[in-house]
């Protein structure tokens, strides 16, 4: 009889369960500004909510399709041998109740699937986020009215086992789920393995949230943007002032300023500025660069990337770190590559 | 009650005890069966129980083979590499009683370690110890490799071991940060800076590129194993921290736990290998 082994199939669920933790953790994040490890996380943890659903709609399909086929055949048995069927009280209480998780379940897998599919369209949500704050805390909830529901489903088969253990012969199907499968002593233990396997898989999968421990949100370093003074303030040639604190050279010559970075292609040390030999020079490995900060010694790949640098509404210089301009990429000739400024 | 305490001490007196019966009493009383469920150690009974009932000993194996100890051809160096990092252990669970973490005190807590803290030897210790255990673990990897120790039935602890050399220069490098000085900042600079090459896992390795959905890179400079392992973009007080834990309670407490396995297993696969 197929049909006994669903009871262990559905503990498959709460590993499954596990990739929505991260999710859950995470739902109240701001999607337009999250980054991009976030919205993987959340991504993910839909996706999980996805395969779920269909896992579930699944189920319940082949068990709506059993429960449809065993009753025809009820009736047609007790048609055929004319047997008056009692209806018990307790039967009404345990369909209803099933019919309300049915209901509930049924629900949760709707707004899974509107927030899968709303998620996976590729739609830009930053028109509204509340919208998006919605869908998800919704599906969470609907996670939690599936979870309530398959803890319902395992109290049922306890309860049965528990209070009706004398009735049956050995090896004989006790009375299953209502509209469920039949269980045995041995298909429940192998349900309670099953659910153990499941219990431990869900925790390793909670665990893996530790990972995202070792992300931190804030980081105090400093701003990739920052104001660099007066154009009138720096000579011509590579002033120091911001290799500190900013990790970055200001060079002026006749034409105007360039913004160098400080860290050497090679291995990421910071080289020195020789004014006599008028060369950056890396006391790590020996790389030396020209003042233009291309490479010509040592074990240097590349040339220095460049920042963007403009001249902010004040007047001072404007370097923004986050944007580079790498010479071999052919990016030095591009807008705010270089500061065009004659004195 | 002066009659009774008389009467007893009467009574101890009379019976001179001879240093066979104190050593007796001793060995057959209530705290010392307790604590050792043996007799003493001189029958072949109860030296293998002395190393039976020993949670330390029974790691070892009960028995060595002559061959076993012989020195020019294990030359000791699982031994000593165990013994350095037991020493390791102690010297630096010392100096954790005076070094700070942060970038205001790690360099200054280091200098004082030397030049006013009592026995300014102990860093030294600490540091020649590391020196000498890294050699001694190359060493043992080397003499396991030339005596064939590494094939079957010790297959599986050849890869204990490798993973345990693997640890030994991870504790190496996190100890390496820890001093705050231009060395220690720019070689952890230039050690870390491999890690943004990992493939896929950093976001200069080969195959980061490819992760990507809808066109937004998923491992980019603030997401990628480089910033989890700097705890920021480059090498800072947060990277100072983040070693510290590394190489005193995380890496530690693997090591350990990989170590008792790997000396159970040379009991259980046979014993320290012999000579053929």
């Amino acid at each position: 009889m197929a049909s006994r082994r669903n009871g262990a199939h559905r503990f498959f669920l709460f590993p499954l369960s596990a990739l929505l933790f991260p999710a859950a953790a995470l739902a109240d994040t701001d999607l337009s500004e999250a980054s991009s490890i976030v919205s993987t996380i959340i991504t993910l943890g839909l996706a999980a909510f996805g395969v779920l659903a269909l896992y579930v709609l699944f189920l319940t399909g082949r068990f709506l399709l059993a429960v449809f086929k065993e009753s025809m055949q009820a009736r047609k048995e007790a048609q055929a041998h004319a047997v008056h069927v009692e209806k018990e009280a307790g039967k009404t209480v345990l369909s209803a109740a099933f019919g309300l998780s049915a209901l509930f379940s049924l629900l949760a897998l709707l707004i899974l699937f509107a927030a899968f599919l709303i998620l996976t369209s590729g739609m830009d949500f930053s028109f509204n986020i509340g919208l998006v704050k919605f869908v998800i805390s919704a599906a969470v909830s609907g996670f939690a009215l599936l979870s309530l529901y398959m803890v319902y489903l395992a109290l049922s088969v306890l309860w049965k086992v528990a209070f009706k253990p004398a009735v049956h012969a050995e090896g004989e199907p006790m009375e299953g789920l209502p509209g469920g499968p039949a269980v045995t002593r041995r298909s429940f233990l192998s349900l309670l393995g099953w659910a153990w396997v499941a219990f431990t898989a869900a925790s390793m999968g909670a665990l893996t949230t530790v990972l995202r421990f070792f992300f931190p949100n804030v980081t105090f370093e400093p701003p990739t943007k920052f104001k660099g003074g007066l154009p009138e303030t720096y000579a011509i040639g590579v002033d120091e002032r911001f290799k500190d604190a900013y990790r970055c050279w200001i060079v002026r010559n006749n034409q105007g300023f360039y913004a160098l970075s400080t860290i050497c292609t090679h291995l990421g040390c910071t080289p020195n500025w020789l004014q006599a030999e008028q060369k950056f020079k890396c006391p790590c490995h020996g790389s030396g660069y020209y003042i233009t900060g291309v490479n010509f010694e040592g074990p240097a790949p590349r040339p220095l990337p460049r920042f963007n640098i403009t001249l902010a509404d004040d007047g001072q210089l404007l370097v923004d770190e986050s944007v580079q301009y790498q010479q071999e990429l052919g990016q030095w000739g591009l807008p705010g590559s270089f500061l065009d400024y004659k004195a | 009650m002066l009659e009774g305490l008389k009467k007893k001490i009467d009574e101890m007196m009379a019976n001179k005890p001879s240093p066979e019966a104190v050593k007796n009493a001793i060995a057959e009383g209530q705290i010392w069966k307790s604590i050792f469920r043996h007799g003493y150690p001189d029958t072949p009974r109860n030296r293998i129980m002395a190393v039976l009932s020993n949670v330390f000993l029974h790691l070892h194996p009960v028995k060595v083979r002559h061959s076993g100890v012989k020195m020019s051809y294990t030359w000791c160096m699982g031994g000593l590499s165990f013994f350095l990092f037991l020493n390791l252990t102690v010297t630096g669970v010392l100096l954790m009683f005076y070094y700070r973490p942060t970038a205001e005190y790690a360099y200054y807590d280091i200098v004082a370690l030397r030049e006013h803290v009592p026995l300014g030897i102990m860093r030294e210790l600490h540091r020649w110890g590391a020196h000498a255990m890294v050699i001694a673990v190359w060493l043992h990897m080397f003499r396991v490799f030339m005596t064939g120790s590494y094939k079957p039935p010790r297959e599986f602890n050849w890869v204990i071991g490798v993973v345990l050399l693997l640890l030994t220069l991870l504790l190496s490098f996190t100890g390496y940060l820890l001093p705050w000085d231009q060395l220690a900042m720019w070689a952890i600079t230039v050690g870390t800076n491999m890690a943004r090459a990992t493939p896929f896992l950093g976001y200069e390795g080969p195959g980061a590129s490819m992760l990507q959905v809808g066109g937004v890179k998923l491992v980019t400079g603030g997401s990628d194993i480089h910033f989890a392992l700097l705890g920021g973009h480059f090498v800072s007080e947060a990277t100072l921290l983040r070693f510290y834990v590394l190489h005193c309670v995380f890496i530690p407490i693997v090591a350990a736990t990989l170590m008792a396995i790997h000396f159970w297993r040379v009991r259980k696969d046979g014993g320290i290998s012999g000579p053929l």
